[in-house]
């Protein structure tokens, strides 16, 4: 006998965009669980795709092996060459969110130290750069665990013709989060190689600079703002992969692969050689990662808006594009999920019934009007759901701007003592203070 | 000569049987796979097994480079799926404001409507609150702001149902009447719930 909910819903599907399209966008799973710790749902332990939910996940396990305040490091080695120049060589962390203001930002310290002319600028595999990092194109692409391939990398550096380009843009956004950079700067670069980690050579000359990246908290929040595949994958990737996980999972969450199987950090396609394959998770399980995740936050004074997007209050957003209205406004804290046979959204509502988790899982075949039905559904049942807890109450929050460095980033390292560089520029002014976070309630 | 007929033919015959393997246009168009579809500019035209064309998978994706390059190569952006979705709808649906923008500005069809209650893209729209795109299309087509489904509800019953107090301010200052009522009876205020749709409420009364 079918669920009389499920009736409910193949109906509301039905009315939606006629019967044919309608009937291949179902529920897969919803659950929700409260703080009193009452689970419930339909197929609340049944393993499906859970999509961009997977950044979740990725987001408690690199928060709980780094913490809040981790923070990637590159390595920038400086070899003294001939006619003032020098060769640099960027030894890579997989840093994420490493596009064009951090490189900016590398260059204003290194211009800093009078570094302005460079022989030959080579990287190795664990550079991961693309110029326009944060944008939506490099956010919904498709990659593999590998990607980007350093021919991809270098390609992504030359397509900028001057590394200096764009700096006006960057100085504003460096200004606007009190991150110090140079006015103007100047850099020439003669060629730009690829050069493997087992092959990088220094010599007693080179000296080596570490750069920091913004602190972890930052980088999966601007992750999950609009579910930045990439940068996903690269924290899943630095903090050890899919093998570490597993064991991460069985030893601290006590989750087996019954509940949860994750293959790369961002829960788009892998291609194996059997076929196109997902990560899944019950959502059950999701939910108890959820409510963890809350947990691992708020010992240190953050809550889940530090992580997650919020609707209406992070614009643009993928949860504010199609979840947002008069009645999820600042009370949905979620992250959305699109794959092919899933459509999910998972997260926290806060109501005037206190806090839900909830997640909602619908199958779907991948085409544009199974997605579209699915996305409907989800906004109909979610809106329902605050409505049902007697309304939303909206969340004290205010964006913040993201940048991929701050003024912790500069650079720890020797200071150069030979006269073939130029002396340092040593007013170095002082960062104007970064707006407060707002206080939680 | 027998022998050295068959030798030759065991020889080429991969050669000759073996297909070029095809990539999959749809799976390249949806993941912002450019250089692919630049390879093959003369499959651009293809549909998949749910009639989707590679603008329709492109917009869905929210990949606004590669949906651009296939208008500038001819995409036409009228065209509809099985389900007689279009790009257009799929853009508002999917929250892609820059995309919608971008297909209202090519000539999409702004007056076609969808499914069995035959509505306007209008009430896609409102139903995500894409308010910037809602203002565009009103400003272009003012008349679809009274425009009704088969139910006789307009966008604004959507506005209610979908809790988008600011799309229904914008149906109301570009003549939409809050008067009207649907087949049963009602009028859009009626649905609204009073528990969590004051904003709504005071605005339609």
């Amino acid at each position: 006998m079918i669920p009389l909910h499920k009736c409910f819903l193949q109906a509301a599907l039905i009315c939606l965009l006629g019967a044919p399209a309608a009937q291949a966008a179902r529920l897969g799973a919803f659950c929700t669980l409260t703080e009193a710790n009452d689970l419930q749902g339909t197929n609340v332990e049944r393993r499906l795709p859970i999509a961009s939910v997977s950044k979740v996940v990725t987001a408690l396990w690199s928060l709980e092996k780094g913490g809040a305040d981790y923070r990637f490091k590159t390595t920038l080695q400086v070899t003294p060459v001939e006619n003032d120049q020098v060769d640099l060589h960027i030894e890579g962390s997989r840093d994420p969110f490493f596009g064009r203001e951090s490189l900016h930002f590398a260059i204003s310290e290194l211009n800093r130290r009078g570094i302005k002319k460079v022989r030959t600028l080579s990287f190795d595999e664990n550079f991961k750069f693309y110029v326009q990092v944060t944008s939506d194109h490099t956010a919904a692409s498709h990659y593999t665990t590998a990607s980007p391939l350093p021919q991809t990398v270098l390609a992504q550096l030359k397509s900028m013709g001057s590394l200096t380009s764009g700096w006006s843009k960057t100085l504003q956004v460096a200004k606007a989060t009190g991150t110090p950079l140079v006015e103007k700067a100047r850099f020439s670069v003669e060629d730009i190689r690829f050069v493997p980690k087992s092959e990088a050579v220094s010599s007693s000359e080179t000296v080596s600079f570490v750069m920091k990246s913004a602190p972890l908290l930052s980088l999966l929040k601007e992750m999950n703002r609009n579910s930045n595949n990439h940068a996903a994958n690269q924290i899943f990737e630095h903090f050890g992969g899919a093998g570490h996980f597993r064991s991460f999972a069985a030893g601290s969450l006590g989750l087996g692969s019954r509940q949860i199987d994750m293959l790369n950090g961002s829960g788009d396609r892998v291609d194996l050689d059997s076929g196109a394959a997902y990560n899944e998770a019950s959502c059950g399980t999701i939910l108890r990662i959820l409510r963890r995740l809350r947990s691992v936050l708020k010992s240190t004074g953050k809550d889940l808006q530090n992580v997650l997007a919020v609707a209406g209050g992070d614009n643009p957003s993928s949860v504010s594009k199609i979840y947002n209205n008069d009645v999820t406004q600042k009370s949905l804290i979620a992250k959305t999920g699109t794959v092919n046979p899933a459509i999910t959204l998972a997260g926290l509502i806060r109501t005037l019934d206190g806090d839900v988790y909830f997640m909602y899982n619908i199958e779907t075949k991948g085409t544009s009007a199974d997605w579209r039905n699915a996305r409907a559904l989800i906004r109909q049942k979610i809106t329902e759901l605050i409505r049902d807890h007697n309304g939303g109450k909206p969340v004290k929050y205010s964006a913040l701007q993201f940048m991929s460095v701050d003024d912790q980033s500069i650079f720890e390292g020797e200071t150069i003592e030979t006269d073939d560089l130029n002396h340092y520029v040593t007013d170095i002014p002082t960062p104007s203070p970064r707006p407060p976070i707002e206080s939680l309630p | 000569m027998t022998k050295l007929f068959l030798i030759l033919m065991l020889g080429f015959s991969p050669l000759v049987f073996a297909k070029k393997a095809v990539p999959d246009l749809f799976a390249a168009a949806e993941s912002g796979d450019l250089a692919t579809l630049k390879n093959h500019k003369s499959a651009l035209k293809e549909k998949n097994s749910a009639g989707e064309s590679l603008l329709i998978k492109a917009v869905s994706a929210g990949q606004m480079e590669t949906a651009k390059w296939l208008i500038r190569n001819g995409a036409d952006v009228n065209e509809a799926d099985l389900s007689g979705g279009t790009a257009l709808l799929y853009a508002v649906s999917g929250g892609e404001e820059e995309l919608a923008l971008l297909l209202i500005e090519k000539g999409a069809d702004l007056e076609k409507t969808y499914g069995e209650r035959k509505e306007s893209v209008v009430f896609e729209a409102v139903r995500l609150g894409q308010n910037k795109v809602l203002e565009k299309i009103l400003t272009k087509s003012p008349k679809l702001a009274q425009g009704a489904n088969t139910e006789g509800e307009t966008a604004l019953f959507e506005a209610v149902r979908s809790a988008q107090s600011k799309s229904a301010q914008i149906l109301l200052k570009k003549g939409a009447d809050k008067a009207v009522r649907n087949k049963k009876g009602r009028k859009a205020v009626d649905l609204a719930d009073p528990k969590t749709d004051s904003a709504l409420i005071q605005i339609l009364n």
